[in-house]
């Protein structure tokens, strides 16, 4: 319960208006943007993408909250002084971003099937939710390790945001990784959502599922947690030694 | 009216030196715009339309002047209510809404900031002509734009001030922005039950204004300025009447920082 009570959007309202409208929004204007510079083929292109990177914005945001924000609400130390297992505390702080993150995913897909004429053929929705959750996994692990991270910095809440613009121009989202520069193609592999984007948009295109996009955004998603829950001990480990709980 | 413009620049300067130390807008200002830029810059050149200045450096320059001025303007009255200074502000001599103009104004000429990294990005690394027929018509429509989101940034932040429950609306008015102002394409894309909103908001007519400006093809641009101007002077009408009805609020219930 305590994980769930972490996630900041509990309350109907703020959900609407931080999860539901804002998501909207984006991939309204970055949807018109596709149709004035290339067209329909361009729209669907950018509202495939977009849905697929606000599920993945989700699952940063809310990892970051689930665990910096314990330091926030004054609650770092009760954490911990408990002897409960850190990986299954950092891990079942997956749950609830992993959740949020496939709602908004698929509001994104019914957005661009309302209003973009989007076509997701039926037979292709089981490989969609089995792509869409590995991608999640594999997002929320990276983000549990941003979280993590964000123990060490004073502002915490500048990592998400600058993640959420990177991985609009890294993953593939707007247009295909190919057109960046060689290093930065490089670069847009640490990141699930680059593998996401390419499987949903070939189960979309084709009906098939490439298997070495999955591998690798479980893999990712794993050596993602291993390095949060090592850093976290770490931090901890450094916090008892020097008694400088507050700065963890 | 002499013994206001110190109140006005003091607020003005105070305002400079606070955001100028807040990591939030360097990173509206710098990593903002090279996202956008980017984007735009690759979805246009696969489109054949040639002029990125109008729509890349241009929409993105005025999306970070917008951001800017959102975030800061529509969230003074609040933050002043954080640092528990709005009391002493209130009851100052000066008056409120003046010192919620000069922090307005620095807040929308900081903005500028990120218009100035979009045109040096698009410069240095994408390779964009930079080329304005016009230079100092330019000037005058960027001016008259930053005091108009000014006015469209203090009648926001009354209005969050006065309406606690639509507060959670703030972080939503950023896309639709530039979505119904036609920020990174013309608004002929949209449906026509959008236009009246468009028409209403100031940047619509200062973006339309500075495209006129950099093309050289200058018809309709007295227009446009004459209505940047109209809608500045309503929406600081509209201000000064929100600001009456806080005034009014503060007085009668006395809850001034529950606001």
């Amino acid at each position: 319960m305590s994980y769930k009570a972490l996630f900041t959007w509990l309350e109907p309202k703020t959900y609407a208006t931080s999860c539901v409208l804002l998501p909207l929004f984006q991939i309204l204007f970055f949807a018109t943007l596709g149709r004035f510079t290339g067209g329909e083929e361009t729209v669907r292109y950018v509202v495939i993408g977009n849905s697929i990177q606000i599920m993945s914005v989700a699952a940063i945001v809310g990892s970051v909250q689930v665990i910096a924000q314990e330091r926030q609400e004054g609650t770092l130390q009760f954490v911990l002084g408990t002897p409960a297992s850190r990986v299954l505390m950092i891990s079942g702080r997956m749950v609830m971003p992993i959740l949020d993150g496939m709602v908004k995913v698929f509001m994104g897909f019914l957005v661009g099937i309302l209003l973009f004429d989007i076509s997701v053929p039926a037979e292709c929705v089981p490989q969609l939710i089995l792509v869409v959750l590995m991608t999640s996994f594999g997002m929320v692990g990276f983000g549990l390790l941003v979280g993590t991270l964000g123990l060490i910095f004073r502002d915490v809440n500048l990592l998400p945001n600058a993640f959420y613009f990177v991985l609009l121009v890294l993953c593939g989202v707007n247009f295909p990784v190919e057109k960046l520069p060689v290093f930065a193609q490089y670069t847009s592999r640490i990141f699930p959502l680059t593998y996401g984007t390419s499987s949903v948009r070939e189960i979309i295109g084709s009906g098939t599922v490439a298997l070495s996009a999955l591998f690798m955004c479980v893999l990712l998603g794993v050596v993602y947690l291993v390095l949060s829950v090592v850093l976290f001990r770490l931090l901890e480990e450094q916090a008892k030694k020097y008694g400088t709980l507050e700065q963890v | 009216m002499r013994e206001y413009v110190p109140v006005v620049t003091a607020s003005f300067v105070l305002q400079l030196k606070r955001q100028s130390v807040n990591k939030l807008w360097w990173f509206i200002v710098t990593l903002q715009p090279i996202i956008f830029a980017t984007i735009g810059y690759v979805l246009f050149k696969e489109s054949g339309e040639e002029n990125f200045f109008s729509y890349v450096v241009l929409g993105v320059g005025m999306i970070g002047i917008w951001s800017t001025s959102l975030f800061s303007s529509g969230l003074f009255i609040e933050i002043e209510r954080f640092l528990g200074t709005l009391e002493v502000l209130f009851g100052s001599p000066a008056p409120f809404e003046l010192i919620i103009l000069g922090k307005g104004l620095a807040s929308s000429s900081l903005g500028v900031v990120g218009l100035g990294v979009t045109v040096l990005y698009s410069w240095a690394v994408l390779r964009i002509p930079l080329e304005i027929a016009r230079p100092l018509l330019f000037l005058v429509v960027l001016i008259l734009t930053v005091f108009s989101l000014t006015c469209m940034g203090m009648i926001l932040g009354t209005f969050f001030t006065l309406a606690r429950a639509v507060r959670a609306f703030l972080n939503l008015l950023e896309f639709p922005i530039y979505i119904l102002c036609g920020l990174m394409f013309p608004i002929s894309l949209l449906p026509r039950w959008t236009y009246p909103f468009s028409i209403v908001l100031s940047p619509t007519w200062g973006i339309s204004a500075m495209r006129k400006t950099v093309t050289g093809s200058i018809e309709g641009l007295w227009l446009d300025i004459v209505i940047i101007i109209v809608l500045s002077l309503v929406y600081l009408v509209g201000a000064r009447i929100l600001f009456r009805e806080i005034d009014i609020q503060a007085r009668k219930t006395g809850q001034l920082v529950f606001y």
